[in-house]
């Protein structure tokens, strides 16, 4: 028998709770104060981890010696105060990050529309999606930086105890060490990049999808 | 929270849960998923409850909550095999009929087939929700929901007359 759309309206509005079914008003009460399980729960966990490890790992590479190493070498190469000013910059964007993230995190309600909650949820992933870059970015400049001067510092040294004074490293060197620095780092960072889009895309997959076919509809 | 408010909660969630049971046989397939997609509801519609102005009836606001709880909020808490269980599904029907219980459980296993989004649409369609109504709890214009429904309804003819 074909069955008609219309003549289904009636029957689906005739249904009432079933007795299986049926929650008690005690039972409402213990949910209303049950622990929820959201996917923005879990969205805001793991940024609140990813916006975290960035400054942690700031704070704590500042102890050790290997740090401190470090300055005292820059400080000799004369560009230790640049670096202050590129770290003070680091820090205010890191800040406006976590700034934005937060905002945007309020703006959350499911008194929204769908389409608009998926919006403010996806914009939220973005934010932390973009610190994650912006660290990577940072991150690899920074490594590539350190291992040209280390290969030039070793370069100078091992000239030194060959017994040549003040030698110059020639532009080859200088080319064929960065080209394989920054192809290294470049491959690093990528890798690290879509093994994290993988771990959220399937996190976020049923928001994306939903969020694609309501972008489709305007 | 005030526990007059929350004693009005209840009341007025227990005589309106029909409607959550609803979403819940759609957006899930078995009996366990239908328990906790409904308390995560139950949840989100407590917490956005003081700012309900009751502007709206309390089930229209229901309806955009649920829906926001089924297709955004909820997660799944354990995996579990997906399956279209019909046996698991246990509505009432007043004056009842065999047959009518039997078409009822088709048309629930034919909208499982359908994406989030369009459950939710013929979901809003088949509780006679007018298209103003539709197009804010989506946040679409009405010209797409008449557009994306049209479309909505023919895939679940077909799926409901193969």
């Amino acid at each position: 028998m074909k069955m008609e759309l219309d003549g289904l309206k009636n029957i689906w509005n005739k249904q009432t709770t079933g007795d299986n079914e049926k929650i008690s008003t005690a039972e409402i009460y213990k949910m209303i104060h049950a622990k929820s399980s959201t996917t923005v729960k879990w969205i805001f966990m793991i940024s609140l981890i990813e916006l975290g490890l960035g400054v942690i790992t700031g704070i704590l590479s500042a102890f050790f010696d290997s740090h401190k190493e470090g300055i005292t070498h820059l400080k000799s190469m004369g560009i230790y105060e640049y670096l202050e000013i590129i770290s003070v910059i680091i820090t205010v964007v890191i800040l406006g990050f976590i700034g934005a993230f937060f905002y945007q995190y309020k703006k959350i309600s499911v008194a929204e529309n769908i389409r608009e909650l998926i919006n403010t949820i996806v914009n939220t992933r973005k934010i932390v999606r973009y610190y994650i870059l912006f660290n990577l970015g940072t991150s690899g400049i920074i490594f590539t930086v350190s291992m040209l001067i280390g290969i030039s510092q070793g370069y100078t040294t091992a000239m030194q105890l060959d017994g040549i004074e003040n030698p110059h490293i020639p532009l080859k060197i200088w080319i064929l060490s960065s080209i394989i620095v920054i192809i290294t780092v470049s491959i690093i960072i990528t890798i690290v990049w879509y093994i994290y889009k993988l771990i959220y895309g399937r996190l976020l997959k049923k928001l994306h999808k939903n969020h694609q076919e309501l972008l489709e509809l305007e | 929270m005030d526990k007059d408010l929350e004693i009005k909660f209840v009341k007025e969630l227990d005589s309106n849960q029909n409607i959550v049971h609803k979403i819940c046989r759609i957006y899930t397939s078995n009996s366990h998923d239908h328990k906790d997609l409904f308390q995560e509801v139950t949840i989100q519609l407590w917490k956005a409850y003081p700012k309900f102005r009751g502007d709206s009836k309390f089930s229209t606001w229901m309806y955009r909550i649920a829906l926001n709880t089924a297709i955004t909020l909820y997660r799944k808490s354990t995996r579990r095999i997906k399956t279209n269980d019909l046996d698991a599904i246990h509505f009432k029907l007043k004056d009842e009929e065999p047959e009518d219980d039997e078409h009822l459980k088709q048309l629930y296993k034919a909208i499982r087939w359908l994406t989030d989004i369009e459950k939710a649409l013929i979901f809003l369609y088949l509780e006679d929700t007018p298209y103003k109504d539709i197009a804010t709890t989506l946040g679409i214009s009405e010209g797409n929901v008449r557009v994306k429904l049209n479309r909505t309804k023919n895939k679940l003819k077909q799926l409901l007359n193969p």
